[in-house]
């Protein structure tokens, strides 16, 4: 299901126009990164929750030139399925 | 670590949308919905601004049971992977995002490095968010520079100075202020620090920087550099020193004798030296007199001093042996290198080394004695031995192709010890490496690397091959 099909099931779910629907997704992505921080995970039932994680700084070698690089830490976003999702999709096999 | 709900998101979405208000909980909820289904019809959902959602098949696999010990099965299965697609991860990152790569420089001893820890990260993202109205480039460049010193800077670091470190009342505003240097210094002195690695930024950075010009000067040059050295250490620290260098002379002159050579400064420091250990009881008492950071940087600064005078005896000794040295290898070795010239100048040495002359060669004229005395090192020039040895010599052994000398006798013998190798006896006997070949030849060596201590190795006579007749 790529992103025109979804946004076509959603807006028929929602009963918005496409351009709507397509509009508040996006909004709703933007308040999903206003929500999460370091801090904060986001969990939705029935669904599974969104967190953020740190990676700590890294000393990285690059195979070929063998040169060794400093990775700055940084904020990663990690999905974990909640039970009732896990089940729906083996459900389905 | 908090947890928010679809309320909160539904929440920050209304204040996104205030349009959508009253249908945002109807959104939000067929939105999970619309993302469950298509999961579970196509096993793929992408979602644009968000990310995608796969469902994976995991094979089964052999694993062991944490409890007992014995062999699992853990059957296949399917899971639900979520990847983050590029603008998601990006406004995600927003508080490192402009942190960068730094390229290492190959001298940065990755071990010693202070990578940062947890607790690091947190502060430098609470003041990250609180320095927010920096230029993005600036701390970017913080950043490099920071982590270019921490590399540079703890690989250089000694005992002596973490001593210092310890006691010195500067310490705790160094280590504190670094990192503000990682984010507030301007952009001057970052860039400065990370191109050519001198410092000026805080204390702490150059007093690093100072050890390490201090060890690099001393391994190269005698005791007289201490005080050179000592002077710039000395005018990084405050103004304080200066006084209580003048208490130091006063207290000391009974207690120490000066063995330095005679430098006034040197001097001071062998008395904190003695100072420091006679007084470090009565360094708590310092503190409280409200000369803290006096006593602190005394007994620290002579503890270093101590270390850099020792290193700085041994530096001597080391240059007079190594001088000692090279004068009787030079000497002798001008005497080996001609051994291959010429077989009669060997005849007429005599009896310097046990030998079993085969040549034949009469008695030369003067000219190779004088050769003897002469600066030949390397491998000689052919045209004398031409004269000397044509048609007076033939080789013991087969010459084989590609052999710059023949092996026309025995000259000696050596016995191995601890520590060489044939290539470097060759060297000493012959003055090249090359002729570890002719040796290993002439003793049957199966294994150069592996001649035992105590084998004694037969030392063959080598003349150039040029003149050999051939047969």
């Amino acid at each position: 299901m790529n992103n025109k099909e979804f946004i076509e099931s959603l807006s028929q779910a929602a009963g918005l126009s496409l351009e709507d629907t397509r509009k508040t997704t996006n909004a709703f992505c933007d308040a999903l990164v206003e929500v999460l921080d370091d801090e904060t995970a986001l969990g939705i039932k029935g669904f599974g929750t969104f967190e953020v994680k740190k990676r700590l700084e890294r000393v990285a070698v690059n195979p070929s030139t063998q040169q060794k690089v400093l990775v700055p830490p940084k904020l990663i976003v990690k999905f974990r399925p909640s039970q009732s999702l896990k089940d729906s999709i083996t459900g389905e096999q | 670590m908090g947890k928010k709900n679809l309320a909160d998101l539904i929440s920050v979405v209304k204040g996104l949308v205030p349009e959508m208000s009253d249908s945002a909980d109807a959104f939000a909820r067929a939105f999970f919905d619309t993302i469950l289904k298509g999961l579970a019809r196509d096993h793929y959902v992408k979602v644009k601004g968000l990310g995608t959602f796969k469902v994976i098949e995991v094979s089964p696999r052999e694993s062991i049971d944490v409890n007992t010990g014995n062999r699992i099965e853990i059957s296949g299965h399917s899971k639900i992977t979520f990847t983050p697609d590029a603008s998601f991860k990006d406004a995600i990152n927003k508080p490192f995002a402009h942190l960068q790569s730094v390229v290492l420089n190959d001298d940065t001893d990755v071990a010693q490095m202070m990578l940062f820890d947890n607790a690091q990260v947190e502060k430098i993202h609470d003041e990250i968010s609180g320095f927010s109205a920096n230029a993005e480039a600036g701390n970017n460049q913080a950043y490099t520079a920071a982590a270019a010193e921490r590399g540079h800077a703890n690989g250089s670091m000694d005992d002596a100075s973490d001593a210092r470190f310890d006691l010195d009342e500067n310490s705790s505003a160094a280590v504190t202020e670094s990192p503000d240097g990682i984010n507030g210094s301007s952009d001057e002195t970052t860039e400065n620090n990370y191109e050519k690695q001198d410092t000026d930024m805080t204390n702490w950075h150059k007093q690093t920087l100072d050890e390490d010009t201090l060890q690099n000067t001393q391994k190269s040059e005698g005791a007289g550099t201490l005080a050179k050295d000592e002077t710039p250490v000395k005018a990084s620290k405050s103004e304080e020193n200066e006084a209580h260098s003048e208490e130091k002379s006063e207290n000391t002159a009974e207690k120490v004798e000066v063995t330095s050579e005679g430098n006034e400064q040197t001097q001071q420091a062998e008395q904190a030296d003695a100072v420091a250990e006679d007084k470090t009881l009565e360094k708590e008492e310092k503190f409280s007199e409200g000369h803290g950071a006096d006593a602190a940087k005394k007994s620290a600064h002579t503890a270093r001093g101590k270390f850099l005078y020792v290193l700085a005896i041994i530096a001597t000794a080391t240059v007079f042996f190594a001088a000692g040295y090279y004068v009787a290898y030079y000497h002798n070795s001008s005497e080996r290198a001609n051994a291959p010239v010429t077989a009669s100048s060997a005849m007429q040495r005599g009896g310097e080394n046990v030998s079993k002359v085969v040549g034949k060669a009469k008695p030369a004229s003067v000219k190779p004695v004088e050769k003897k005395q002469a600066d030949v090192r390397a491998i000689p020039a052919k045209t004398d031995s031409a004269k000397a040895v044509k048609r007076n010599l033939k080789p013991v052994m087969p010459v084989m192709k590609g052999d710059a000398y023949m092996i026309v006798g025995q000259k000696g013998v050596h016995e191995m010890r601890s520590g060489e190798n044939v290539t470097r006896i060759a060297k000493k006997e012959y003055g090249s490496k090359d002729c570890a070949k002719y040796i290993i030849r002439y003793n049957n060596i199966e294994n150069a690397d592996l001649v035992t201590i105590g084998t004694k190795l037969k030392l063959p006579e080598l003349a150039p091959v040029d003149h050999y007749e051939k047969q």
